[in-house]
């Protein structure tokens, strides 16, 4: 529990370990209690067994598998709502990167992948598998040989849904591992979230919405020599090159704050900073080479 | 004695082929045996029974067809509302997207008037007054409750 301004009600904490990353949940309130926080534990448990590529009997894997499913509604909208994404992207953010993950050798949870390996040069994969989804009979169909990993976005997801659960107790935020929702204005009017550049760390006050991180500066391993991160260039089924490190991306709501996170990182820097301004979209970003550069009004 | 008996004989077989002739004449067996006249009653009802069972096949018929082309259009009309519902979060997340892009212009057009006006020059008139949408995220002072880093 942390002590906020005076008057305001307490900030009740609470951290636990789902989807490979650390969550974090925090409710302003007096109400919040040790069952609402073990209500959002469990719902990230119940939506890791759905989206987990890394569990072979989750509902993702059961549809990567077969290649056609009769879904149910948080994989449908998830589903949904990524395809949307690629469209919204122009293919910068696609779900259809699962098989040049494994090719790159993230094929198995994060903490059991080996630093440093050698493996034989896989052939390139190809992304953009067309993927069709039927909302009337609830059945998603992937084009030959697709596979989707809906890591990012279904942690963004996630943390929504998360948040939908505290947000009955008092202003809540959850913080699934970067990818971050709000609902309510806790006391001191915003919520204050650091944000590590090389300049020192930047604390940006969010409101309303969401807020995520993509960066190449972490999930890294090595292979054959060659330093790999998780952040999939759909272009060319590789992880992506260009001179963005990391990138923070505010947005209306942590899923699409993680889209746009990732588009802009693809984007290379300068690009993402144009196309931050012209859509009013706050970020912060930092390059390989040290800068850190701000975009979409953000001061 | 033995003629007598034979006679005897032969006049009970005469008699008995003489009735038994008269009788296959008066049963007249060239005469065509006559038919009862038909019911006209039970004409006319099976004449009605053939026409509806006619009638009702060709309504089975046409119930199922009907029953088929709704089937088809009720499919096609919800494919058609999928689509319209999917169109509609488009607009939802496109007009939240835009209300976001005017709040960030609002400020920023409120930034560049105050930069422009001189000190002590009145504000704008109320026609013109630009409503100031609180941003959405700012940098701030304030001690972090939380991070956000690549994950």
């Amino acid at each position: 529990m942390t002590l906020n301004p005076v008057g305001a009600a307490p900030l009740r904490r609470h951290s636990f370990r789902a989807m490979g990353v650390t969550v974090e949940c925090l409710v302003e309130s007096e109400l919040a209690s040790d069952a609402d926080f073990d209500g959002v534990e469990a719902e990230f448990e119940r939506l890791e067994q759905i989206f987990s590529r890394f569990r072979d009997d989750s509902e993702l894997s059961l549809l990567n598998r077969a290649g056609r499913a009769v879904a149910g509604r948080e994989l449908l909208e998830v589903v949904q709502c990524a395809l949307e994404a690629r469209i919204r992207t122009g293919g910068r953010f696609d779900p259809t990167v699962h098989d040049a993950l494994v090719a790159s050798g993230y094929d198995r949870t994060f903490t059991e992948l080996a630093p440093t390996s050698r493996a034989p040069r896989l052939a390139r994969v190809s992304c953009g598998a067309d993927v069709s989804v039927d909302p009337a009979t609830r059945t998603i169909a992937l084009g030959a040989g697709a596979r989707l990993d809906l890591g990012g976005i279904a942690k963004g997801w996630s943390a929504e849904r998360g948040c939908e659960l505290l947000q009955a107790a008092g202003p809540c935020l959850v913080n699934a591992g970067g990818d971050l929702a709000v609902r309510g204005r806790p006391a001191q009017g915003v919520w204050p979230i650091s944000v590590e550049t090389p300049e020192g760390d930047v604390t940006l006050g969010l409101s309303d919405g969401g807020m995520a991180t993509s960066g190449r500066d972490a999930r890294r391993w090595q292979r054959n020599g060659r330093e790999l991160h998780h952040l999939i260039d759909p272009a060319t089924g590789a992880p992506a090159g260009g001179d963005v490190l990391r990138v923070t991306v505010v947005g209306a709501d942590a899923v699409e704050a993680e889209v746009d996170a990732k588009a802009l990182f693809l984007a290379g820097a300068r690009a993402a900073i144009e196309e931050a301004d012209a859509r009013c979209l706050p970020c912060l970003l930092v390059t390989v080479d040290g800068r850190v550069l701000r975009g979409g009004g953000l001061g | 004695m033995r003629n007598h008996t034979v006679r005897l004989y032969a006049a009970a077989a005469a008699l008995l082929a003489f009735f038994v002739l008269w009788t296959t004449v008066a049963a007249k067996p060239w005469a065509t045996a006559k038919q009862p006249a038909a019911d006209p009653r039970l004409v006319v009802l099976a004449a009605r029974e053939h026409r509806l069972r006619a009638e009702t096949t060709a309504v089975k018929r046409l119930v199922a067809h009907r029953w088929k082309v709704y089937e088809r259009r009720l499919r096609a009309r919800r494919r058609e509302i999928a689509a319209a519902e999917r169109r509609h979060a488009q607009q939802v997340a496109a007009a939240q997207l835009a209300a976001q892009r005017i709040a960030a212009a609002q400020a920023v057009a409120s930034r560049t008037l105050a930069a422009a006006a001189p000190a002590g020059s009145p504000g704008p008139s109320p026609a013109s007054r630009v409503v100031i949408l609180p941003p959405r995220v700012q940098v701030v002072s304030l001690p972090p409750v939380t991070s956000s880093s690549s994950s």
